[in-house]
């Protein structure tokens, strides 16, 4: 029983000569000190090389992967944007097991993908106290996970180090060892993801596309809670995790529950949504898809929403038409035009449309929204706020009661009296 | 169980107990080259730090996911081969070490038979000695006593179990056979909440033994040789968890215990690289 090392792959490539079956004699990067540059994973070690002037991530693995060739051969069959074409190398690198006796080697070789990991991106980002870059990360993140749900196949591993932000702020992935494709079994699929990123029920049910919706949805919740308040990082351990998939079930997650006051304190219905996702009693997440479809609309860049599948109309509300309350089965509230969800039943309270605009109540915090489902006036200083007549509407701050407008701001004047929401 | 990630928040532990003592001067061939025991093992402890610290390095440097503890025990005591205070060390703290870099000369036969020269150089953390007798059971007392604090700390309580990996050549000089049974037993019941340490034992191999004489990972006894010390040290051994066996061969899940018996020193890296193979654990 032979463990090839990272050491071993290091010295075959810190001199290459004829120990390479079809990649010849390639060029890899090297630090300071004149040794290979690399990257450790738990189960691999990547090499930055160029083979004819052209750069590569070669992979070389550390633990037994039977199934390598497999993996990549069906991406080959599911070619995505999301993926940099791999070629499965069998044999391809002599290790030295002594001066005189060695063995061939697998390796994948990736088409280089330029850019930075999520993960470092992310620890950058703050240490930067870069909350705008937060937002675009998170944002990024959003849409680069819907275009991953409208794949056949699913990552299986999705995690910040796992995910590579490209220097024109798209993302793609890297590490597909933990793969879901169609028509996969249980003895396809070896790896079963990451503990820290996934629901704690998901190594016992069958592998299956649902694979990555419990990582999407956390990670998303993650990226938008720093993003709102880079504050509540200092709840992150060092591998940058806000909450663990165990303690939210569980119900003691610090992180989760200083992530659900933030969302109200800033009126993030669409974070508030993902959080709701989070406890989950299974890893199939159903509502995933228009969670996201709604958080990239919330945050109002129209130019760089996707396609979606679901029907739900990109940017603002264009048909004008006014969306009405609804309360779900478990008492929660929403609103919708038709069938149509505009704002997925998150709500403690939610009145109608007066003027466009209606006040809700997120965990005990009140806003006004737009008939779109965005947040128009942060209300999270009244303890109760009144529909809009006349383009005024009633709040209440310490026992006295004000007046505000269409922006928030204050006046003395008061409006005939309404229903209130508090 | 054996399933928790290993972190910066949530490191684990790796303790190498180095047989110095007087024997350890016999020669023996590594790596092409006649030397020392001793030397060997020195080299190979070098090459397995320089590993750990390789499967440490991420995009923003190493990360200190592993303590380390290195102990020699000779006819001078037991005693930390490390050059950091304390008896762990973080793989930074080792990284930083200034430490002598040795370079090594190697002619490597090609795979299509040519020779080739090659230069490896080696930081030297752990320096060769040998002298005296063989005090095995103050080393397993000595790992033991570490690993009580390490588990006991609150940081390490849902870590990944700790690792003992003792190198020895002979028998030990200070105990008998179930004195060092009881000791191992005491290691093996410390424990974090993701289960209990792991103890290998590896034995080397004298110089004039035949490689079809080692037994590596055996999942019964009746795989050793006939041998009172075979058997000592393979019931002083872990059984290694299914997760392991996994980490190591998809094909093979058979449970092995955690020796290796008559160990040629070529054979002793990837022996200990099998011992740490939980440093794949990382996050």
């Amino acid at each position: 029983m032979t463990i090839t090392t990272v050491t071993q792959y290091i010295e075959s490539l810190s001199s290459p000569t004829g120990l390479f079956r079809t990649l010849g004699e390639p060029v890899c990067e090297r630090d300071s000190r004149g040794r290979p540059v690399f990257f450790a994973g738990g189960n691999a070690a990547v090499f930055p090389i160029s083979v004819d002037g052209k750069k590569y991530a070669l992979k070389c693995y550390t633990r037994p992967r039977p199934d390598a060739a497999d993996t990549c051969a069906r991406f080959a069959s599911f070619p995505s944007p999301l993926v940099a074409p791999s070629r499965f190398l069998p044999d391809e690198i002599y290790v030295y097991d002594t001066p005189s006796e060695g063995r061939w080697c697998d390796a994948i070789l990736t088409e280089w993908i330029d850019g930075f990991s999520l993960d470092f991106r992310i620890r950058q980002a703050m240490r930067r106290s870069d909350a705008a870059t937060l937002s675009h990360l998170a944002d990024a993140f959003d849409a680069t996970a819907l275009a991953l749900l409208d794949e056949l196949w699913a990552h299986g591993d999705l995690k910040p180090s796992n995910i590579i932000v490209t220097p024109s702020g798209g993302m793609m992935l890297t590490d597909t060892d933990a793969a879901y494709f169609p028509g996969y079994t249980e003895s396809n699929v070896r790896e079963t993801g990451t503990p820290q990123y996934n629901h704690p029920l998901r190594s016992g049910l069958p592998p299956g596309k649902y694979a990555d919706d419990y990582p999407i949805a956390l990670l998303s919740a993650t990226l938008h809670a720093l993003a709102d308040d880079m504050t509540v990082g200092r709840m992150c351990d060092r591998e940058m995790q806000l909450m663990q998939p165990a303690e939210i079930l569980a119900g003691i997650s610090e992180g989760y529950a200083a992530s659900r006051r933030l969302a109200a304190r800033h009126g993030d219905i669409p974070l508030l949504a993902m959080l709701d996702l989070l406890v989950s009693p299974s890893p199939q997440l159903p509502g995933l898809r228009e969670t996201l479809e709604y958080s990239l609309r919330f945050r109002s860049c129209p130019a760089d929403l996707p396609a979606t599948s679901s029907g739900i109309a990109t940017g603002r509300n264009s048909d004008r038409t006014i969306p009405e309350t609804f309360r779900s089965d478990a008492g929660k509230w929403g609103y919708r035009c038709g069938d149509r969800i505009v704002v997925p039943p998150v709500l403690d309270g939610a009145l109608e449309f007066t003027e466009s605009l209606a006040a809700i109540n997120m965990c005990g915090v009140k806003h006004f929204i737009r008939t779109d489902g965005t947040t128009a006036i942060n209300c999270s200083g009244y303890e109760s706020i009144k529909p809009f007549r006349s383009g005024r509407a009633e709040v209440r701050r310490n026992g006295k009661t004000l007046v505000i407008d269409r922006h928030g701001a204050e006046y003395p004047d008061k409006v005939p009296d309404g229903s209130e929401c508090t | 169980m054996y399933s928790a990630r290993i972190t910066r928040d949530r490191r684990t532990a790796f303790v190498f107990l180095c047989d110095q003592s007087g024997s350890m001067t016999e020669r023996i061939v590594f790596q092409g080259s006649e030397m020392h025991k001793s030397e060997a093992v020195a080299t190979i402890m070098n090459m397995a730090i320089e590993e750990l610290a390789n499967r440490c390095r991420r995009e923003d440097g190493i990360r200190d996911y592993f303590d380390i503890a290195v102990a020699g025990y000779s006819g001078d005591g037991i005693r930390s081969l490390l050059c950091t205070d304390g008896t762990f060390a973080s793989i930074t703290e080792l990284v930083r070490c200034n430490v002598p870099v040795k370079r090594r000369h190697i002619l490597r036969i090609l795979p299509g038979g040519n020779q080739l020269s090659a230069t490896v150089d080696q930081r030297q953390w752990i320096t060769p000695a040998a002298s005296g007798n063989t005090p095995m059971l103050a080393a397993l007392e000595y790992a033991e006593h570490a690993l009580r604090q390490w588990c006991s700390a609150r940081s390490n309580r849902l870590s990944y179990p700790p690792t003992v990996i003792n190198i020895t050549d002979g028998e030990a000089s200070d105990a008998d056979d179930e004195q060092l049974l009881h000791a191992a037993s005491r290691i093996k019941s410390l424990s974090t909440y993701d289960g209990n340490a792991l103890l290998f034992n590896i034995h080397l191999a004298p110089y004039t033994t035949d490689r079809a004489d080692t037994v590596s990972l055996p999942c019964s006894e009746d795989e050793l040789p006939n041998v009172k010390y075979a058997s000592l040290l393979y019931n002083m051994s872990s059984v290694l968890p299914t997760q392991y066996s996994r980490m190591l061969s998809a094909a093979d899940l058979s449970p092995k215990h955690a020796v290796c018996y008559n160990c040629p020193a070529d054979e002793l890296f990837n022996m200990l690289a099998i011992g740490t193979a939980s440093s794949s654990m990382t996050l």
